[in-house]
């Protein structure tokens, strides 16, 4: 598997440059990247190098196309012969004295740069095929080449270059020149250059072919190297370590040549361990330059590890890699004078790891599958980010600042030899050091001491400034773990990096970034971490000049719980945080030093500004303490009333608990409660020092004094005094402002014991609780506002009203107001009308259309008190009077008085309404002192119907039209009363008291709406009502109208009735208004009529009543109203009292316009009220039967013959009187 | 060695923490236990990723700082322990048999690991899982592989056994009635209870 990861390594990684090698991901970072501080041939993968010899002027050609190709082939163009020869035969200086060296510096670059796997000899075709003169200078050029080629195997190719297509080069030559060159027919080239005449393609393909030719013997030459030097280490031909590590990298280095990345990896890794293994063997060097060569090599050898495994996608492994790395180097130390050296080096390993990680992480997004460590101590997240190593290479180098500060101080006497140092320069080994030695013109290289060496890293430690790379990687961490969520790793960073600030003195950065952390830990209860962070806050505020937050720092840091018995004194600080271990002694000791601060009596020396800073009376200190505050540790004020509910005027207590975190003992001069009706704040003063008392001589202050106003550790100091509100409302505690020292205060939000959070830090303690009050019940409920009540009215507001509302009517209820012991000042009577079931007073259920618009239920006006005129009312008497609401002054009315007014509601609906009335007055003249008082009534009234009507339509007396409406229902026009047409027809309307008062009714008439002429005839029967009827509950007044409709019509519209009528109340007193006098109109709608013309009238005749025995005559006639004739079957029913004479049953057709008359001969033969022989007739032509109702065709038979006499009443009403 | 343990209550506020240095690192041990606390949000949050399931209690490795490992353990009440070890040494006799192992395959030329394995009496675990991961990847010496993964099997489970030493530690003093739950312990018992717990690690094992 590992295999195909490597052969698909991706192929940018051959093409990185230095530029974009490592790309920094904060450009506005100044910091250079460490591994910019690699050579370039380490940092960037080898590029294999050939070289151009001869032919100058294609060189450029040619080497262009190689670099651009894929992988790249760099060239090195030598213009003719005589430089090849300068350039290789160099030879090789044998070490002065190997003394251990392990890589050579200028090893990679000179395979980069000097040593070409191919030379290529470039020769024209014309030089080649020349004159023989030429041809000699051809065969020295390349016995030449050859020579120095062939000792370091370097191999050889021959390009021939044509300048013309046309020119021509024997094969004999050719051959000739091959044999000279002692080289294959393939590696000698023919490239034709002829610039224009030749295409292009021609030119590529020529190229081509060099290309490939240069590549496959530049990777057979990389091989051969590799090989060779393989089978050294194979063989173990050599008695060092160094030698072998050597080995295994120069056959690694080969192998990157030849792009085998595999083969790469393993020898790397060969020569890490190896080179790991030397740290207790190699011998050959002083000790810390040993370590300082085997470390510097390491670090070489493990880039390139991690570089590979990073751009093959084993992002995993490369960081397993960096662990193993890490593991194995990080104890390696060293003598301590020189440990900086160490640290630097992990610093280096760390950020270079991180960026490493960073470049790669976005060319390969890690889709690696992160295992939790549960199953095996694998891969943990943060591990695989950048931020991680940054903020551990950030670790790593304040260690080293520290160690070297140590360092320096220790080699301070023997500065002389710095001196020396100057001439230390690195040797031609990596990772080794040695002076240089001008010896005239040469300079010599020789080895140093120890010692030496160590003065020189010193020195050279001194030169850099760390703080700004902690900084810069803290920062990067910072952000990154921020982004990430990770709060906390990235607050641990913050607090580093304002560390960092700190020391720099960018106090503001500081601040702002410890603030961040401090709140993280108070949130999360980690009181030890919070005391460092508050520890360096306090000192920023210190340095800055800021009085009042240093106080309040310091005081949060006293009041912190780090107490004797818990684990933290166990604490002892390596560097310690400058606030002091965190214990109890320290927080005593801070506390000492605030107050005796803010008491004056020491100042606060500042940096900036270089001025003291003391509190005094130009320079009063006030904090305040709010909810939220950190500082409720530190005071907390607890107040609760005892009662929710005050009555004004009354006294109640309200009790003030203090509680204080502080170690010692806290003593308060004098607190001051502040309510917001400020007219209740009271002061508490310490009755043991009476200069506080005196100095609070505020007139109308309560003053209180308290035996002791001492403040002890964690207890509460309850006070409870009495208050007096005068103001109705809410009087709520708002500060308690603790004054401690002459110019220092502590301004403290009350809390409510129900509502009181619970203390910050001490939540997490495990220790008893205390309440703030004694009693349970108010600890668990009380309350630092209280409701104060209005003053008792002493005024009555009486509504009368005389009983249920008539729909209709103006209906007027009294209103009276009496003063008992009060006055009415500016006295404002509301008025309010209130649906009982709750909702509106009208309702859009109800779909009456004229409810819509207009409210059941009405307020129309507030009528003054009998005898006032509206002129004496004044400009400031409001009146407002809305449907359902209504507002009216009142007078001003002395002890005694009492004035009324009388509401006039009309209801539209039937409805209960709630009436309620509000008074609010004062008591007195003065609005500003007094306050305003209300009395409240309310009365609920049913609003009902007074009168409910019916109505009832009658045709004339036994006549019977054959209505064929009635006869063929149709089913849905039954609902409308069917008249004759052009017949008299009666309308009875009767009206019921349905109210429990009797009416007393003044008209009644039937009225068309909208004044439209009416198309039929409506007369009264009788004569309009002369004296208004009286109509007891429950009473029927009839009214009886004749119809005659005059218009055919399906609905024919008759109007309303409308009946005037006014409540019949025995005492007709005077005040009733003129409204009331005229009575109600209360308008009923008669519903729709349908006239319809009909074809028969069946109408019978006999006399009004008859005698026992005495005969008569019984007439039924069939009119025909219609043009047409009429067939008529008819039937007549034997009657039992009567004995008849006539047909029974017959047809008969009757004529157009024409009367059939049945005539009938009648003896009664039995009295009393009897039934006439019942005809039926049944019309053929409207397939219709009819009969006369049983109440038409019954007649009252007398035994005998009675008497009758006729009076006249006058009024035309027709009395009968019996005279028997 | 165990340099420190800490109980961490479910608003993330300390319980109990408690250090076993001689050094003077107690500081930097709070600040460790409470960073780790982000790992644990992060895994407790997202199980999938980390690849915990559901009711697993032991949340492995959490991080390793630069000398220190933390081991991260979640309660069913969301009540975290937190352990801070040095890198876990492994004892002589699991030296003796990965020895043994290897001197069975010495012939193949892994001069470079036997060395290591040679030179150092005592190996870090992840230096084994080094060794264990070039076993596996470079020269598919299964057997040493095993050898090895035994070896860190090992240490695990003593981790684990610590754990729930740990817990039923832990549910015992906060099953006194006295004790208020998310209250900070403060019981000397259960103090004395972790320190022995904490000087027993690893010892047990042996015997």
């Amino acid at each position: 598997m590992l295999e195909q990861n490597v052969h698909s390594f991706p192929s940018n990684y051959q093409q990185q440059k230095l530029e974009n090698f490592v790309t920094n991901p904060n450009p506005d970072q100044v910091i250079s990247t460490a591994m910019e501080e690699y050579p370039e041939e380490l940092r960037t993968p080898p590029v294999a190098l050939v070289s151009l010899v001869g032919c100058a002027e294609h060189h450029s050609l040619i080497s262009s196309f190689l670099n651009a190709e894929q992988p790249p082939i760099n060239t090195l163009a030598l213009p003719d012969f005589s430089k090849i020869t300068h350039l290789l035969s160099k030879p090789t200086k044998s070490d002065p004295d190997n003394n251990g060296g392990i890589l050579k510096r200028d090893w990679l670059l000179k395979h980069r740069t000097r040593v070409p796997a191919v030379v290529a000899a470039l020769f024209s075709s014309d030089h080649v095929s020349g004159d023989p003169a030429q041809w000699l200078r051809v065969c020295t050029d390349i016995e030449n080449l050859k020579n120095v080629t062939r000792p370091k195997n370097i191999k050889l190719i021959v390009v021939v270059v044509h300048s013309s297509s046309n020119d021509e080069i024997s094969e004999d030559r050719m051959i000739a020149l091959r044999k000279r060159a002692e080289i294959d027919a393939k590696y000698s080239v023919i490239f034709n250059a002829s610039d224009d005449l030749l295409l292009k393609q021609s030119l590529d393909r020529h190229v081509v072919v060099l290309r490939s030719t240069f590549a496959e013997l530049a990777n057979v030459y990389y091989k051969d190297e590799g090989r060779k030097i393989k089978t050294r280490v194979e063989k173990k031909s050599f008695n060092s370590h160094e030698l072998n590590v050597r080995y295994c990298f120069k056959v690694a280095v080969y192998a990157e040549f030849r792009r085998d990345w595999v083969e790469a990896l393993r020898f790397y890794e060969d020569a890490y361990q190896i080179l790991r293994e030397m740290v207790g063997t190699a011998k050959k060097l002083p000790l810390i330059q040993r370590l300082v060569q085997i470390k510097t090599v390491a670090e070489q050898l493990h880039f390139k590890i991690s570089t590979l495994l990073l751009h093959g996608g084993k992002v995993a492994e490369a960081i397993t890699w960096f662990r193993q790395h890490n593991v194995s180097y990080r104890r390696l130390v060293g003598p301590t004078d020189v440990a900086f050296l160490h640290w630097e080096w992990m610093s280096r390993q760390f950020l270079v790891f991180a960026e490493l990680l960073e470049t790669s992480s976005k060319t390969i997004h890690s889709n690696s599958n992160i295992t939790s460590g549960t199953t095996d101590l694998a891969l943990t997240e943060w591990e695989f980010l950048p931020a991680y190593y940054y903020q551990l290479a950030a670790h790593h180098l304040k260690e080293k600042r520290a160690t070297l500060e140590l360092s320096i101080t220790m080699s301070e006497t023997a500065d002389e030899i710095d001196s020396n140092a100057e001439s230390v320069a690195p040797s031609i080994y990596v990772g080794q050091f040695a002076r240089l030695l001008e010896q005239g013109d040469a300079l010599t290289m020789q080895s140093l001491t120890d010692e030496e060496y160590t003065h020189y890293a010193i020195a050279e430690g001194k030169r850099f400034q760390d703080s700004f790379e902690i900084i810069a990687f803290l920062k990067k961490a910072y952000e990154s773990f921020s982004n990430l969520k990770a709060q906390r790793i990235a607050h641990l960073c913050g607090f580093h990096l304002a560390k960092e600030y700190f020391g720099v003195g960018d106090l503001s950065n500081a601040k702002q970034l410890l603030d961040a952390a401090a709140s993280l830990y108070r949130q999360e209860g980690w009181v030890t971490l919070l005391w460092e962070v508050l520890g360096y806050l306090r000192e920023c505020s210190r340095k800055s000049g800021s009085m009042k937050e240093f106080i309040e720092y310091s005081l949060e840091l006293a009041a912190l719980p780090v107490s004797s018995d818990s684990w933290i004194q166990s604490l002892r600080y390596k560097e310690c945080s400058p606030a002091g271990p965190a214990s109890l002694a320290q927080r005593e000791i801070i506390q000492k030093e605030v107050f005796e601060l803010v008491s004056g009596e020491t100042r606060l020396q500042s940096v900036e500004g270089n001025s003291d800073l003391k509190v005094n009376g130009e320079n009063p200190l006030h904090l305040e303490i709010d909810l939220v505050s950190p500082l409720r540790l530190v005071l907390l004020a607890s107040v609760a009333f005892h009662e929710p509910i005050i009555k004004p005027g009354a006294s109640t207590s309200i009790t003030v608990s203090l509680l204080s975190q502080l170690p010692l003992p806290v003593d308060i001069d004098k607190l001051e409660v502040q309510f917001n009706q400020s007219e209740c704040n009271f002061v508490i003063t310490n009755s043991e020092s009476t200069s506080a008392a005196v100095s609070s001589g505020q007139h109308g202050r309560q003053i209180e004094s308290a035996p002791s106003l001492a403040l002890i550790t964690n207890k509460w100091l309850r006070l409870t005094y009495d208050v007096k509100p005068e103001h109705s409302g809410k009087l709520e505690c708002i500060y308690v402002i603790a004054k401690m020292r002459p110019h220092f205060t502590i301004c403290c939000g009350a809390e409510s014991p129900a509502s009181m959070e619970d203390l910050p830090l001490r939540k997490f303690e495990d220790r008893a609780e205390t309440f703030p009050i004694k009693d349970p019940a108010l600890a668990f409920s009380g309350q630092k506002a209280a409701q104060v009540e209005e003053p008792e009215p002493q005024v009555d507001l009486i509504l009368g009203a005389t009983g249920p509302a008539l729909v209709g009517e103006c209906f007027a209820i009294p209103v009276t107001v009496v003063c008992k012991d009060h006055a009415i000042f500016s006295g404002e009577l509301k008025i309010n009308l209130v649906d009982v079931k709750g909702g509106g007073l009208f309702s859009p259920r109800e779909e009456e259309p004229f409810s819509m618009d207009s409210h059941h239920v009405e307020l129309l006006g507030v009528s003054g008190p009998e005898g006032e005129d509206e002129s004496l009312v004044g400009p400031d008497k409001i009146k407002k009077i809305q449907q359902s609401f209504g507002l009216v002054s009142v007078p001003v009315l002395k002890h005694g008085e009492s004035w009324s007014c009388k509401l006039e509601i009309k209801w539209h609906r039937p409805k209960p309404v709630m009436l309620f009335v509000s008074l609010g007055y004062f008591p007195d003249n003065n609005e500003s002192t007094s306050q305003r008082i209300h009395v409240h009534k309310s009365l609920q009234i049913e609003g009902k119907t007074a009168v409910v009507f019916s109505h009832q339509f009658m045709l004339p007396f036994r006549q019977d039209p054959l209505l064929l409406s009635r006869i063929k229902s149709v089913p849905g026009s039954d609902q409308l009363a069917s008249l004759p047409l052009n017949e008299n027809s009666v309308l009875v309307i009767s009206a019921k008291n349905s109210s429990e008062v009797p009416l007393l009714l003044q008209s009644m008439s039937i009225e068309v709406d909208d004044g439209i002429e009416r198309p039929c005839t409506l007369q009264h029967s009788g004569m309009d009502l002369l004296s208004p009827a009286h109509l007891v509950p429950g009473e029927e007044f009839k009214k009886v109208f004749t119809v005659i409709p005059g218009v055919e019509s399906t609905s024919l519209d008759l109007g309303s009735v409308c009946l005037r009528w006014r409540r019949n109340s025995e005492k007709e007193d005077l005040s009733t208004s003129n409204a009331i006098k005229d009575g109600v109109l209360t308008k009923h709608k008669l519903p729709n009529l349908q006239v319809e013309s009909f074809p028969l009238v069946l109408s019978l005749e006999c006399p009004p009543y008859a005698v026992l025995g005495d005969p008569f005559m019984y007439f039924i006639k069939i009119h025909n109203q219609t043009q047409l004739l009429q067939e008529v079957k008819f039937s007549l029913a034997d009657a039992q009292s009567f004995v008849l004479s006539g047909s029974h049953s017959d047809t008969v057709f009757v004529l157009p316009k024409s009367e059939h008359t049945l005539s009938y001969k009648l003896v009664p033969l039995a009295s009393g009220s009897q039934q006439l022989p019942r005809v039926t007739v049944t019309s053929a032509r409207y397939s219709a039967t009819f009969q006369p109702s049983v109440t038409a065709s019954t007649v009252f038979i007398f035994p005998s013959k009675p008497h009758f006499t006729t009076t006249d009443m006058g009024d035309n009403k027709l009395e009968l009187i019996s005279t028997e | 060695m165990i340099v420190c343990v800490a109980v961490v209550g479910h608003q993330n506020n300390p319980l109990y923490i408690q250090s076993f240095t001689e050094a003077d690192d107690a500081l930097k041990l709070h600040h460790i236990v409470h960073c780790s606390l982000d790992v644990v949000d992060e895994r407790v949050n997202n199980p999938k990723k980390s690849g915990l399931t559901l009711n697993e209690t032991f949340l492995g490795l959490l991080y390793p700082t630069e000398n220190y490992k933390v081991y991260g353990y979640l309660t069913n009440t969301k009540v975290k322990f937190i352990l801070v070890t040095t890198d876990l040494d492994v004892r002589d006799a699991d030296v003796r048999n990965l020895r043994y192992g290897i001197a069975k395959i010495t012939f193949l030329s892994m001069s470079g690991v036997a060395m290591v394995v040679g030179s150092c009496g005592t190996l870090e675990v992840s230096q084994l899982i080094y060794l264990r991961e070039s076993f596996w990847r470079s020269y598919n010496l299964f057997s040493s592989a095993h050898v090895i993964t035994g070896v860190i099997a090992h240490c695990i489970s003593q981790i684990l056994e610590f754990f729930r030493r740990f817990h039923a530690a832990y549910v015992d003093a906060v099953s006194n009635p006295f004790h208020v739950p998310g209250k900070r312990i403060t019981s000397r018992t259960f103090a004395e209870r972790v320190s022995n717990i904490v000087k027993s690690f690893g010892l047990s094992s042996a015997g």
